[in-house]
Order: C-alpha cells, then structure tokens, then sequence
C-alpha cells in the first residue's frame, strides 16, 4: 500500500507526515481528516520565486505529490537548510503520521534558542537611552508581539534578532551584501519590511494579527532562492 | 627672540586650529566617511560586510560620522578612539566606509559639523520606518567594512 510512504517533487524518497502533535508512526488515519504534512524538498534552483512551485506559494490548494492529490489550507515553510527545505501543508491528506525528523527538530531547536535570546533582548534593552543617544526602550508588548512573530516566521537561513533605537524589535536575515530582508515589530502597529535582492529592493508595511503576512513569506522565500552574487 | 618666535607659531597654530574647527571643509562626492562599529551585530567578519544596524539612525534622525580623507587606518583608529570611545572598556572593532556620493544618491544628506573635529552626520531620513530601513540596507551594502585588530 503506498498511502503511508509519500515522495514530494524533486526525488526525495521518504516524507514524515504527521498530524499536529502526532508522533504514531505507521498508522493509518481518516483519510478525510485535516492533516499536517511535514516534508522536504530540494531547494529550488530557479532564480525567480515565481518558478517555484506553486503549492510552496499559495496560501490554500490543491497539490499532487507522488500521484496522491490533496486540498490544504495553508502551508508554511518551517526552515531551510542547504538544499533542502522543509514544508508543512495543512490540509486533507489521505495519509499517516510519522516521527519527526533531525531537520525538524534542529529548527524547532532553533526557534526555541531565538525565544530565549529575544528574552535576553529585553532585559537588557528595556530601559530608555540604552544606546547613549536616545534610545527608546523595548517594551513588554513589542517583547510578546514578537514572540507570535517568532512562532509564525520560517527558519530560513540564519535569522538575527536585535532591538532598533525607536525601540521596536528587527528579524533580520542575510545572505550578502544585497540578499538580505529585515522584518521591524513594534508593541502596535504594522510590521515594516525592507530588503534588497540584487539589484532589486522592496519595502512596505503589513498588518499583523498573528499571522505572516503573505508579501513577508514570499520575500522570505525569495531571499531563500536569491543566488548569491 | 626665542621666546617670541615660539609664542608667535603657538599663537598662529592656534588660530589655525580654531579656525579648522569652526569652518569645516568644503565636501567632496568622492569624500569617504567612516561609521565607527561598537557593537559586533554591526558587520558580519566573516562575511566581510557591515550590516544595516551599523547606519540605522538615532532617534534624533541622524547617523553619526567621521571625515577620514587623507587619514591611514591608525589615525581613523586614533579618531574613534579619542571621540566615539574614549573610554579604554568600549571596543572599537573597525569601521564602515561610505562615499558622500553614495549617501546623497539615497536622498540623504550629510551635513558637517567639526564637533568634535572631522564630524558629521546623516540627516534627511524619512519617517516611515521601511522606507528607513531600506536607505540604512542600501548604505551598508554599499560600504566597505575595516576591521581594527
């Protein structure tokens, strides 16, 4: 029976899938049931993020992987490391759960070290004028905004956290000199991004109410697929 | 004689100082400016490049900045040293460079001041916090990291 053995694009042999919190391996589940799909794929070696694969961009779909067809609901791109990438899809999947594999664990381990340093972060920046020039202090409510930024973000290359002089807290990621995105969270208010990408540049600001804003992931997925200069 | 001669240079080089110090030279678009690094989250080593925090600006909306033309790096060092970090615990751990075209090009201006000498600022940044943080990405890549060791 092929339903517990799943293969994503590319030629990766195995997939771990799994629902929420599952950590049964090889058991059959409802076939109708929303399920999570934890799973890697090569790193893609398009230059544009438009190349990508669809399912890695769309917000809800339907993607066929190994001749099985499934509907989810959202993905999210858990982290990436090397050539490899892993992906969570939520959705109806007529497949099993499965063990969490290094890579996932590495990146939850990753996430939980950024959650202790942004601690860190506070307790040192919270006081008015911690620059010399005027600083303005990180407060409790940017400290927990975060935090939901840091659970919703993708593990994509090395992510940097650190504080600004208006107070408000930088996910930064970079690559290069000119691959690199900066994501700015404050205790209201928007989130404010900007990056260069080459010779290309984007910025903004997107509401944020728990979840990445969609023009956010997709810069981080660029910047993922961005070829070094 | 002697003693005149020497009060006359001391006087003279002491009008020549003040008189540097209240007129600042006259900037040049090839003119390199330095952002001294005091924190280790501003450049990547081994990357070998500044990072964007190096020139994000104070609350006051200005980057602070030093003149360096016709300077070699033990007399930047010496100029951090007696004017950023005075202080023997601080570390200077190199600098940024930036030409002034390159500031002025991102709509930027740097306006200086001799206070203390060789000084100057980044003014003109923008409110918007995005618009702020892509002009501080675009100087940083732009400049070149010197590394004090």
């Amino acid at each position: 029976m092929a339903s517990n053995v799943l293969q994503l694009p590319h030629g990766l042999p195995e997939v771990p899938v799994a629902r929420p919190g599952e950590r049964r391996p090889g058991s059959l589940q409802d076939p109708h049931a929303p399920m999570t799909l934890v799973g890697r794929v090569r790193r893609h070696e398009s230059r544009s993020p438009q190349d990508l694969p669809d399912f890695l961009l769309q917000p809800t779909g339907e993607a066929k992987i190994a001749g099985l067809r499934g509907v989810f609901q959202r993905q999210t791109i858990l982290g990436q490391r090397d050539d490899q990438r892993l992906v969570m899809l939520v959705g109806q999947w007529p497949l099993v759960g499965n063990e969490p594999d290094a890579l996932e664990v590495e990146i939850q381990q990753a996430r939980v070290a950024s959650g202790a340093h942004l601690d860190e972060l506070f307790r040192a920046f919270s006081v008015d004028d911690w620059d010399g020039y005027g600083a303005r202090a990180v407060t409790r409510a940017t400290l927990e905004r975060a935090h939901t930024l840091l659970r919703v973000v993708p593990m994509i290359t090395t992510l940097e956290i650190g504080a600004d002089p208006d107070g408000e807290i930088t996910f930064e990621w970079q690559r290069g000199p000119r691959a690199v995105l900066t994501v700015s969270v404050g205790e209201a208010g928007p989130l404010s991004y900007a990056g260069l990408f080459g010779p290309n540049k984007v910025h903004g600001a997107e509401s944020f109410i728990g979840e990445l804003p969609k023009a956010i992931r997709y810069n981080l997925l660029r910047l993922a697929s961005e070829p070094l200069e | 004689m002697n003693s005149l001669r020497r009060f006359v240079t001391t006087f003279f080089d002491w009008l020549r100082n003040l008189w540097s110090r209240e007129r600042p030279r006259e900037l040049a678009a090839d003119e390199q400016l330095a952002r001294f690094l005091l924190q280790s989250n501003q450049f990547s080593a081994t990357k070998g490049l500044v990072k964007r925090r190096a020139f994000t600006p104070t609350t006051k909306g200005q980057t602070s900045v030093y003149r360096i033309q016709g300077l070699q790096p033990e007399g930047i060092y010496r100029l951090g040293r007696r004017h950023v970090a005075p202080e023997p615990t601080k570390t200077i751990y190199g600098w940024g460079t930036v030409l002034v075209r390159i500031v002025e090009a991102q709509g930027l201006s740097v306006v200086p001041d001799n206070r203390p000498p060789r000084h100057a600022n980044i003014e003109g940044w923008p409110n918007d916090k995005d618009e702020q943080m892509l002009l501080a990405h675009e100087l940083a890549a732009a400049a070149s990291l010197a590394l004090w060791s």
